[in-house]
């Protein structure tokens, strides 16, 4: 048997521990320090994003600009444990503004970007199926996930980015552990309803988007 | 989590610990109890980890465009020489996962050769029994090593050839459940071996460890 092992649990995994310094840095102004802190957040920046942007949003495009918008504003952050949800915010923002501008597009001219997709309502709102195209190559069961309510999908999609864990999702999300793990279950068990075309998932979801927690 | 009175919630919450690792050892003995009474409970953790390596798998596939946006800033701006140089060597996640996970699968290969006698490709090593090529032929009885020993030499070798450059002190903790043999815990780990290499060109991987199109950016 074994004795003395040291181990570094998952949780503790994948957390720069140097984060708090890269921030204050950033927010001094030191490019470097901006630069090395976006290579460390793009990745779970981009699932933020692809959970609540519109369907025909171009992520790449999105991330630009919640790049640029980081680096304009990172001087605001005064305090290095909010920067995660901080930066969610923006990533959340520019998503949404994204959908606005969209909807206005489809305002001024009805056809547009029909030719891309099946044309489905907008993701501004949660209704279940709305965001069946949100992601345009969405197939199979990401298509389903992209269905689930915002409170669910942001943390299943998040979970999914190495393997983030529930530590690391509540700092980005600023929910505690538990509320986290409790929608990525429920999260995962409406999908599976979904999945099997049930239509208990739909009930669920339906009745769901108030009583989040 | 009692494995005794568990409501569906419970029950969800239980198998998304178990998926996501992060399960405590009253978690495994209370999903032990549950899957006693009720063994459709295996069932549903693995439909659970096949969703989430498909939808893993998207999401991979979708947020691999991240790797290519830069912050607008000029990183040679920095008046700091040590990040600097940390950003001239910096590798994203990923790519220092998969370094990471290369070296140990590097090791798990190498043990595993040693015991079954399969030849490694450029490592000298294969024949019967894990000893070096060449060396039956020259006499030399072989020893049998065990696998500490095994991971010791290649350590030992791999520094001498400036291939290993260090193993990392702790050991990352996958699963802890109570020993099913008797007294004591049973502990599911990989360990860490920083190695370097040199190779032509650089490639990103996604989660589950297939090339992406896009060079990662240094």
């Amino acid at each position: 048997m074994h004795e003395g092992l040291e181990f570094e649990t998952p949780t503790d995994r994948g957390l720069p521990s140097d984060e708090g310094a890269l921030v204050v840095r950033a927010a001094r102004g030191d490019p470097g320090a901006q630069q090395a802190l976006w290579v460390a957040s793009r990745a779970w920046v981009a699932a933020v994003c692809l959970a609540h942007m519109p369907r025909e949003a171009d992520l790449e495009d999105l991330l630009q600009d919640v790049a640029l918008a980081f680096v304009t504003r990172v001087h605001t952050v005064r305090d290095p444990g909010a920067f995660r949800g901080w930066l969610r915010m923006i990533a959340v923002n520019a998503a949404r503004e994204a959908g606005r501008k969209r909807s206005r597009r489809r305002r001024l001219d009805p056809d547009a970007g029909r030719s891309r997709a099946q044309a489905l309502p907008t993701g501004d709102t949660d209704e279940p199926g709305d965001r069946a195209a949100s992601w345009d190559g969405a197939t199979g069961l990401m298509a389903k996930a992209l269905e689930l309510p915002e409170g669910y999908r942001e943390p299943l999609l998040l979970r999914c980015v190495r393997g983030m864990s529930y530590r690391q999702i509540g700092l980005v999300m600023d929910l505690p552990e538990t509320t986290v793990e409790t929608r990525i279950a429920r999260g995962r068990r409406m999908l599976r309803e979904l999945a099997s075309g049930g239509a208990r998932a739909a009930s669920v979801m339906g009745g769901s988007e108030g009583g989040v927690r | 989590m009692s494995g005794s009175a568990m409501d569906g919630t419970d029950r969800d919450v239980l198998i998304t610990r178990m998926l996501d690792g992060e399960a405590t050892p009253e978690d495994w003995t209370a999903f032990q109890a549950l899957a006693a009474r009720d063994a459709s409970v295996w069932a549903e953790l693995s439909s659970a980890q096949q969703d989430m390596a498909e939808i893993s798998a998207s999401v991979a596939q979708a947020t691999a465009v991240a790797a290519r946006v830069r912050a607008p800033v000029d990183a040679g701006e920095t008046d700091d020489e040590a990040l600097r140089e940390a950003l001239s060597v910096r590798f994203s996640g990923r790519v220092r996962a998969t370094l990471a996970w290369s070296g140990w699968a590097a090791a798990a290969a190498l043990v595993l050769a040693w015991g079954t006698g399969l030849p490694i490709p450029g490592s000298g090593v294969g024949g019967y029994g894990g000893v070096p090529s060449g060396a039956i032929e020259a006499g030399v009885v072989p020893t049998r090593l065990n696998s500490a020993q095994a991971l010791d030499q290649y350590l030992d070798t791999g520094r001498e050839e400036g291939r290993v450059i260090a193993e990392m002190p702790t050991k990352v903790l996958l699963e802890a459940r109570p020993n099913p043999e008797g007294a004591g815990y049973e502990v599911l780990f990989y360990r860490q071996i920083l190695e370097r290499a040199v190779v032509p060109e650089l490639r990103t991987l996604d989660g589950l460890g297939r090339g992406l199109s896009e060079d990662e950016p240094l």
